[in-house]
């Protein structure tokens, strides 16, 4: 009952996979889903990006329907790849094994760059939330309190994600959710409240040009990304072929219609004339008013789950790098009583939450910051995604399952995210938000950079990259393990 | 056929996803999706989607370069492949390799054996990270962890684990814990050989082991009795 007695094609069929040491089987459909719920921070995106869209001079409802569209297409792919490979690598495993080393890598970085920006921008803003919380209830907001504030954010995700992602998902689950129902609450009180024919009116608003309408996109699709973060729990979740898949899609749905919820509660104020946010809405009248506390506690447990979420989702990337002999073995390490990779936690959670405390320590305002953070995240995920679609139809080919339809969805889909990201980058490199333009640029230089640098290096380990936790030996018919006669 | 004889929709998924098994078992492991779609003339969506559903439920496998398929562990109850207590003695330290990012061995203890044969049978030998010298493992009982708690116990000592660092291999070590069968009889060791400073941290290697080494407890004693009866 040797391996090397194995056929051909089980060679290689070992007792444990390259991701081993994570908490297999932990996690169920419910708390893989609060992943890429939390990921997304839909009660953020609601409070945050039709604002913005507006800002850009874009047609808002058109603009947020148009980019779920484009978002829908990219998860119908993100769960044909999910529900044929458990990889903690996510999209840059689909890259990898349809392209080849270099793309899977380079888009790892790209998935780095969207996680790693979305928890600093979500630490930050949570911070920001909680002040404003804290005003409203009559407290003064000194600027120790910031620091406080943002240390016992760190400390709390640090020890919730160390005890292990079964804790870390439950208390995701819980925030997330009393978050999404504190803005669905307020959504419907806007849209109950307020002015139909206005409302009519900016839903069915012209769209004046198509360069802003493009723009509006780019700017939208913000609201949308992180929903393929369930796939990187690929291997700490039961029956994950048929899980990931159902709560990738399933927290897209659920997400996207809060956000366009919000954005239609929000379309009154922001389609005419002036631009102004739902909270000056709501203040406007005498019953709203006792509202805006909830959305600041939304957003602040929103953008809270949401950094948990972000920090995870970089964590497992930094594993898979690092279990394939890319990255510094160390990255790779896990806990054997958690079963958390808990290097690789510290090293995120020290990121997420040290580099805005570092920015915020320097004098620099805080609206700007967030705004580059948010846009050089953005600039991640869209190059991710134009990868995961760009690469599926040949990753479908090295599966032997090649598809006619895939052929067509997937560069089609990969050209139009490029341009919406190559519209954006444009965009934001001119405006206030120009440094996030500009770090985005940068680290995807570096990281490739150090592509090849470690392709140079470690020749073999590069070559491997596209670890899966597959097929084990107790996994195949016992017929296949058997001694030949 | 006619109308009425023709079986309906589901039941014609049911036959088809028996015949891509049948398939998988005929061809044997590696054969690919589209192979499949051309020997059973089925659409490439029908199978795709069907073979999606054998993955999922266990029936089926992809090989581990992801190119093809093979059959799965479920399987074995479909074909009737009894389960040896050799073969649960082998699954339950697989488990324990499955959690582990270091060498896991499972060494038989044979008191009663021949004076010709050694006392200890290295049963289950980490594939991934094979022991730096088996021979000597066995010829020299204390320089490894395993023989260790081999010589306690031939002194009438119980001891939860025993350990060992730098003696085999510079900077790893391994750490053994026993497994004893219902009479206290010590059947055999579970040993994690890891680099020194995971050995060091005893208690969480220990904590690590201790549930893997009750339920092969439960597998060697059903192993031991079958042997003791052949």
């Amino acid at each position: 009952m040797l391996v090397s007695d194995q056929p051909l094609p089980l060679r290689g069929l070992g007792p444990r996979t390259r991701l081993g040491g994570l908490d297999k089987g932990a996690l169920g459909a419910a708390d893989v889903a609060a992943q890429s719920v939390s990921a997304m921070a839909p009660c953020g995106a609601a409070t945050a990006i039709p604002v913005l869209v507006a800002a850009q001079g874009g047609p808002v409802v058109a603009s947020m329907a148009t980019a779920f569209a484009i978002t829908l297409v990219v998860s119908w792919l993100v769960r044909g790849f999910a529900r044929r490979v458990p990889a903690a690598g996510s999209l840059y495993t689909c890259a990898a094994i349809g392209v080849g080393p270099m793309p899977g890598f380079l888009t790892a970085g790209a998935l780095l760059l969207g996680y790693l920006g979305t928890g600093m921008f979500a630490v930050t803003e949570s911070s920001s939330f909680a002040l404003r919380l804290v005003s409203t209830a009559g407290m003064t907001a000194h600027g120790w309190l910031v620091a406080v504030g943002a240390l016992g954010f760190a400390a709390a995700s640090g020890l919730v994600l160390v005890r292990g992602i079964r804790l870390s998902a439950r208390v995701s689950l819980v925030t997330e959710a009393v978050a999404v129902l504190l803005v669905v609450a307020v959504s419907v009180w806007l849209l109950c409240h307020g002015d139909g024919h206005f409302l009519q009116d900016s839903t069915l608003l012209p769209v004046p040009d198509v360069d802003q309408l493009a723009g509006g996109i780019a700017v939208a699709m913000t609201a949308f990304v992180g929903f393929e973060s369930a796939t990187v729990l690929s291997v700490e979740t039961r029956a994950p072929l048929r899980t990931v898949p159902a709560a990738v899609g399933g927290s897209l749905l659920v997400g996207g219609s809060v956000v366009l919820l919000a954005t239609l509660a929000q379309a009154e104020s922001l389609g005419g004339a002036t631009s102004t946010s739902w909270f000056q809405a709501l203040a406007a009248s005498p019953g709203g008013r006792m509202l805006v506390p909830a959305v600041y506690l939304a957003a602040t447990l929103s953008f809270f789950a949401c950094a948990l979420a972000s920090t995870t989702a970089a964590a497992r990337v930094l594993l898979s790098l690092a279990r394939e002999g890319v990255l510094p073995e160390v990255l790779g390490h896990t806990d054997l009583r958690s079963k958390a990779p808990t290097v690789g936690i510290a090293v995120c959670t020290a990121t997420v939450f040290g580099v805005p405390f570092a920015v915020s320590a320097f004098g620099a305002d805080p609206t700007a910051v967030c705004g580059s953070l948010v846009t050089a995240a953005v600039c991640g995920y869209l190059l991710a995604y134009a990868a995961l679609a760009g690469s599926m139809p040949l990753m479908l080919r090295h599966l032997g399952e090649p598809s006619r339809v895939v052929w067509v969805v997937g560069p089609a889909c990969a050209l139009a995210l490029t341009a919406v990201v190559a519209g954006f980058w444009g965009l934001t490199v001119a405006g206030p938000s120009w440094s996030g333009s500009a770090v985005s640029a940068a680290w995807m230089l570096l990281w490739a950079a150090v592509g090849y640098w470690v392709r140079r290096r470690r020749p073999e380990a590069f070559a491997s990259i596209g670890a899966h936790s597959g097929t084990v030996r107790s996994s195949v018919w016992r017929g296949y393990l058997r001694s030949a006669p | 056929m006619t109308r009425a004889l023709r079986p309906d929709a589901g039941s014609r998924s049911a036959l088809a996803a028996l015949a891509i098994i049948e398939e998988v078992a005929a061809t044997g492991p590696g054969v690919t999706a589209l192979e499949i779609t051309y020997r059973l003339r089925m659409s490439r969506s029908a199978a795709y989607r069907l073979l999606g559903v054998l993955v999922e439920s266990e029936y089926l496998v992809r090989t581990p370069d992801l190119g093809g398929f093979a059959l799965g562990r479920r399987i074995d109850r479909l074909v009737g492949i009894p389960s040896t207590p050799a073969d649960r003695v082998r699954e339950a330290v697989d488990a324990v390799r499955a959690e582990a990012r270091f060498g896991i061995h499972l060494v038989l203890h044979r008191p009663l054996a021949p004076a010709t044969q050694p006392v200890l049978e290295l049963f289950d030998i980490d594939p991934d990270f094979p022991l730096s010298d088996p021979d000597r493992i066995v010829a020299e009982p204390d320089c490894s962890a395993i023989g260790r708690i081999v010589s306690a116990d031939a002194r009438g000592e119980r001891p939860a684990f025993a350990s060992q660092r730098g003696l085999l291999v510079p900077g790893h070590g391994c750490l053994a814990v026993p497994i004893r069968g219902p009479d206290c009889r010590l059947i055999a060791v579970l040993a994690a050989s890891a680099p020194a400073h995971k050995v060091a941290d005893s208690d969480t290697l220990v904590a690590f082991l201790a549930p893997h080494a009750q339920a092969l407890a439960v597998a060697c004693a059903s192993r031991s009795a079958s042997t003791d009866r052949d």
